[in-house]
């Protein structure tokens, strides 16, 4: 029987370096998706054949259809678990002491890149991973997202 | 979080989506489940590096604790829609905030067939 595969987002660092490895020790094949693309290939040169490094924008939805497409034939035609983990801090403070004006006066809005990845990104990628893991021999599979104690 | 509004509404949003995509959902009939992990401290880029260094040790929860998560949604093909909170070596299971009144109670638990009808 093929190995079981997974993709996990922010694998070049943190979170989601720590967890692609128990994965691998856990007998996974890994999908590693991430915006730092030197990191990125470095780590899953490091860790071998198991791992297919992506250099993925989970900001971009074209980017991350594209990483489910090339995990899910690299994995076997299987995807079994999505660990959506990408994040970053607020892209710009909403407490500025000025307010960026545009020519026609209008205030400038606020960078929301940070909802595009922590939030956004985690809808699209349950939506992709649905279309894949019903797929599987056995249809279905599990997401485990990376919220904080911060949202509770 | 006040330093970091908009991560705290996104991480929010995703308690509240992967709440909503558990057990009375179809991805359960269908087994697909859905999970979060709620971090406290973890030691990541996400803090900015230099201040790393300087938190207390006594309040950072290791990688091991996310790692004992992962397992505990992995082994289980039945486990869904929960809210994990990590801190120090520990995990504890979030619920909602409880209804303030029976109106409400049969709103969350018992209207589920009503909403089916509105958007089948």
């Amino acid at each position: 029987m093929s190995k079981p595969v997974a993709i996990v987002t922010g694998a070049a660092s943190g979170i989601g370096l720590a967890s692609t490895k128990h994965l691998l020790s856990r007998g996974y094949r890994v999908a590693m998706a991430d915006f730092n693309a030197p990191e990125g290939t470095k780590q899953s040169a490091e860790l071998g054949e198991d791992t297919l490094f992506i250099h993925t924008d989970v900001a971009s939805y074209a980017d991350q259809a594209a990483l489910f497409k090339a995990a899910f034939e690299w994995g076997g035609r299987r995807l079994d678990v999505l660990f959506a983990n990408a994040g970053i801090a607020d892209s710009q403070s909403i407490y500025e002491a000025s307010s960026p004006v545009e020519k026609d006066g209008m205030i400038e809005p606020l960078n929301l890149q940070t909802i595009e990845v922590d939030l956004n990104a985690p809808i699209q990628g349950v939506w992709l991973f649905k279309h894949y893991a019903r797929q599987n021999a056995i249809p279905g599979g599990k997401v485990i997202i990376t919220s904080s104690a911060a949202g509770l | 979080m006040s330093t970091n509004p908009l991560y705290t509404a996104a991480k929010y949003g995703l308690v509240g989506f992967t709440r909503a995509c558990g057990e009375d959902s179809p991805f359960a009939k269908e087994n697909i489940t859905v999970n979060c992990i709620c971090p406290a401290f973890v030691p990541t880029n996400l803090c900015p590096p230099h201040m790393l260094a300087l938190f207390p040790k006594e309040h950072i929860t290791p990688m091991s604790t996310v790692t004992k998560a992962l397992d505990t949604f992995l082994d289980s093909d039945s486990m869904t829609g929960q809210s994990v909170e990590l801190s120090l070596d520990q995990l504890y299971f979030r619920k909602m905030v409880d209804y303030p009144n029976a109106s409400q109670r049969w709103l969350g638990e018992e209207s589920k067939k009503f909403w089916e009808d509105a958007y089948s």
